[in-house]
């Protein structure tokens, strides 16, 4: 780690399902960050703006079909904390 | 055992007899504005007859639009769906204009604000309609692509855009908007068209459709116009989740427009067939004429299994509704639609008349009922959300399911006619755009089989349970060559052959729901109903949809048509509960 990294895993995995909450309308408990995001119902439409959020909120460019390989929130956190690592 | 008291029926059956002996018999020319003969001369100006919807307001129909904690009599989706089945027997058109209405004001009662709940409730009890303005002419069911914008300007919205086909876009008052309120954001405005400046909006003239003639289909279209910033519904960016939620409550509601037009066709279908005199005979004693009324009277019966449990989902498992508001909505219109060209044939030359027989209603039936397949999600697009959901409906369920004594219960709820649905308290959180791979019906495939065969090994007809073993032994095979194939495809959900699959597990679901109905309902009904013979009749209808070679058991048409002609005479509505015992069970008396 090089120190630039200013998100915890904690806080991205938290307001990830926080968005994805949003965008399922549910509450955010009942997000479960190991279920795999298609069985939600999180689909490509869905995958685009979440990814866009994504972008916004950490000021990172994402690819969307790297982004898409990973199919739980804990999986994607992982991916993001690399990419902004 | 001794014979219990008999149970009472679910209210939805007594307010459907009131509407129904409100309106009048159809066939009755005397009957008014719901006589077919009223209904064809109306629609020969395109029009509703005259007093038509000032009949259905008076008998209080738009009041089962809103749910009765907002002053309305709407309680369960079930006494709606017999309240639409009941008028669309008579008139799909008048149906769709109130369910129409009913799509563009869900969202408010879902996720609508205190404020917007009563000042949609008190316009609709005094009458006012409301419309949906989603579509848009370039973009059908592309809702990611609408061009409608509304932006912040201050406090208020500046809404701009062409919302086009929508029902009751001309006569609505309220109009339910899709619209984009940010870059990739879109949500949904309670526009009042009272509330708006006269020149910042204008209607689209009517559209000429083949059916529906007399349904104000037309479009909106909005120039700057000033809507405040609170009548967005629920929270700004979550149009798309809402719009896709209320469709699952519609979607099944739309069955009952099916279910009403099987009734009216089967029963034009048997009066013509029974007054009509050729080689010497009426034609019911024609083999293929006799074929085609009994497999159109049990499609009626599968379809009553279909769509009545998942009525009852809404309030009694509303997480389950993406799933099987999707099977219910591709399978019954399409069945509908296959019974409607099957009583053409009985009908022949008669049927292609816009006079004769009923008044030539047939054909009028005909045109308005191809609209179910195609509103709110079209075959297409219901069969894709089947089958999305299909990789997860077969993988493991350990800890998912419910308890199998919970399933059963829950299995009670949905399938068990003598139990009320507790009252609808609308809340779009408890709705899900999918199952989550859950799915009480189809997943417990093997214990309703077990169950059926326990049951019909004591209690069944003579015949019936080896009958019935043989066919759920297929059945199971179907199922088997089923859950292989979508794990064979590897999450492939979107190809033709993936359609194909999504189509099968409707059927299975289909026979699911058929032996669910039998086994909930048999010691209520009691009669030929518990017999059984019903049951191996319409699992053997399902299956000629895989195996056309598959013949109904000529020993079990008996019992059917004998129900089948003393409902027609009685002129009650074809259903299964003309196969209980007499009196059984009991329609509850007025509150």
């Amino acid at each position: 780690m090089n120190g630039s990294v200013t998100i915890s895993h904690d806080e991205l995995q938290a307001w990830l399902v926080d968005r994805i909450a949003f965008y399922l309308d549910r509450p955010p408990e009942n997000i479960d960050p190991t279920v795999e995001l298609a069985r939600y119902g999180i689909d490509s439409v869905y995958a685009i703006s979440i990814i866009s959020d994504i972008e916004d909120h950490l000021q990172v460019e994402v690819d969307v079909a790297e982004a898409r390989k990973r199919e739980t929130v804990t999986a994607l956190t992982d991916y993001l904390l690399e990419l902004t690592g | 055992m001794e014979r219990q008291v008999p149970a009472e029926l679910s209210p939805a059956h007594r307010i459907a007899a009131d509407l129904d002996a409100y309106l009048g018999d159809p066939m009755d020319d005397e009957a008014g504005p719901f006589s077919y003969k009223a209904i064809v001369e109306a629609e020969e100006r395109d029009e509703i007859p005259a007093g038509a919807v000032d009949a259905v307001r008076a008998w209080g129909f738009p009041a089962y639009l809103v749910p009765s904690r907002l002053g309305g009599r709407l309680t369960t989706l079930e006494e709606l769906f017999f309240v639409t089945r009941g008028i669309s027997r008579r008139s799909v058109t008048v149906a769709v204009m109130y369910g129409s209405g009913l799509l563009a004001v869900n969202p408010v009662w879902l996720w609508g604000s205190e404020r917007q709940r009563a000042t949609v409730a008190d316009g609709l009890l005094r009458g006012d309609l409301a419309c949906f303005g989603v579509s848009e002419a370039d973009h059908g069911s592309d809702v990611m692509a609408s061009e409608s914008q509304a932006d912040q300007e201050g406090d208020d919205l500046l809404l701009n855009g062409t919302k086009w086909p929508v029902g009751n876009a001309t006569r609505g008052r309220f109009v339910t908007t899709y619209a984009k309120t940010g870059s990739r954001d879109f949500s949904l405005l309670l526009v009042d068209k009272r509330e708006l400046a006269p020149d910042c909006w204008s209607v689209l003239p009517p559209v000429r459709t083949v059916g529906l003639r007399g349904h104000d289909l037309s479009g909106v279209m909005f120039m700057d116009a000033r809507v405040p910033a609170d009548c967005v519904i629920g929270r700004r960016g979550s149009g798309l989740v809402q719009t896709l939620k209320t469709l699952q409550i519609t979607r099944t509601a739309i069955a009952a427009l099916s279910v009403g037009t099987i009734d009216a066709v089967v029963r034009i279908g048997m009066e013509y067939s029974r007054h009509r005199t050729l080689y010497g005979t009426d034609i019911y004693h024609i083999p293929v004429i006799r074929d085609h009324l009994v497999k159109a009277h049990l499609d009626l019966l599968i379809a009553e299994c279909v769509a009545i449990p998942v009525t009852r989902a809404l309030t009694v498992a509303p997480g389950r509704l993406s799933l099987w508001s999707s099977i219910v909505k591709y399978f019954v219109p399409v069945m509908g639609e296959e019974v409607v060209a099957n009583i053409g044939t009985v009908l022949a030359a008669r049927g292609y008349l816009r006079e004769g027989v009923a008044h030539g209603v047939f054909q009028k039936l005909q045109r308005d009922h191809a609209i179910a397949s195609i509103f709110e999600g079209t075959t297409h697009v219901n069969l894709a959300n089947v089958a999305g959901q299909l990789p997860f409906l077969i993988g493991s369920s350990d800890g998912e399911e419910a308890e199998d004594d919970q399933a059963e219960e829950l299995l009670d709820d949905l399938f068990r006619w003598t139990r009320t649905p507790p009252t609808w308290e609308p809340d779009g959180r408890i709705l899900q755009l999918t199952n989550e791979g859950l799915d009480e019906i189809g997943r417990r495939f093997e214990a309703t089989a077990e169950e059926v065969l326990t049951a019909a090994s004591t209690h069944a007809a003579p015949g019936v349970a080896a009958e019935l073993k043989e066919l759920i032994g297929g059945i199971a095979g179907l199922r088997a060559k089923l859950v292989a194939g979508i794990r064979a495809a590897e999450g492939d959900t979107s190809s033709v052959a993936a359609l194909a699959r999504a189509r099968r597990y409707c059927e299975i679901h289909a026979m699911v729901s058929c032996m669910r109905t039998w086994l909930h309902n048999r010691r209520d009904f009691g009669g030929p109903f518990a017999d059984g013979a019903w049951l191996v009749l319409c699992l053997q209808r399902l299956l000629q949809r895989t195996q056309p070679d598959t013949v109904l058991s000529e020993e079990f048409l008996p019992s059917l048509e004998e129900a089948m002609f003393r409902t027609f005479d009685e002129r009650r509505w074809f259903s299964l509960l003309s196969l209980a015992e007499d009196d059984r069970p009991v329609r509850p008396s007025e509150e």
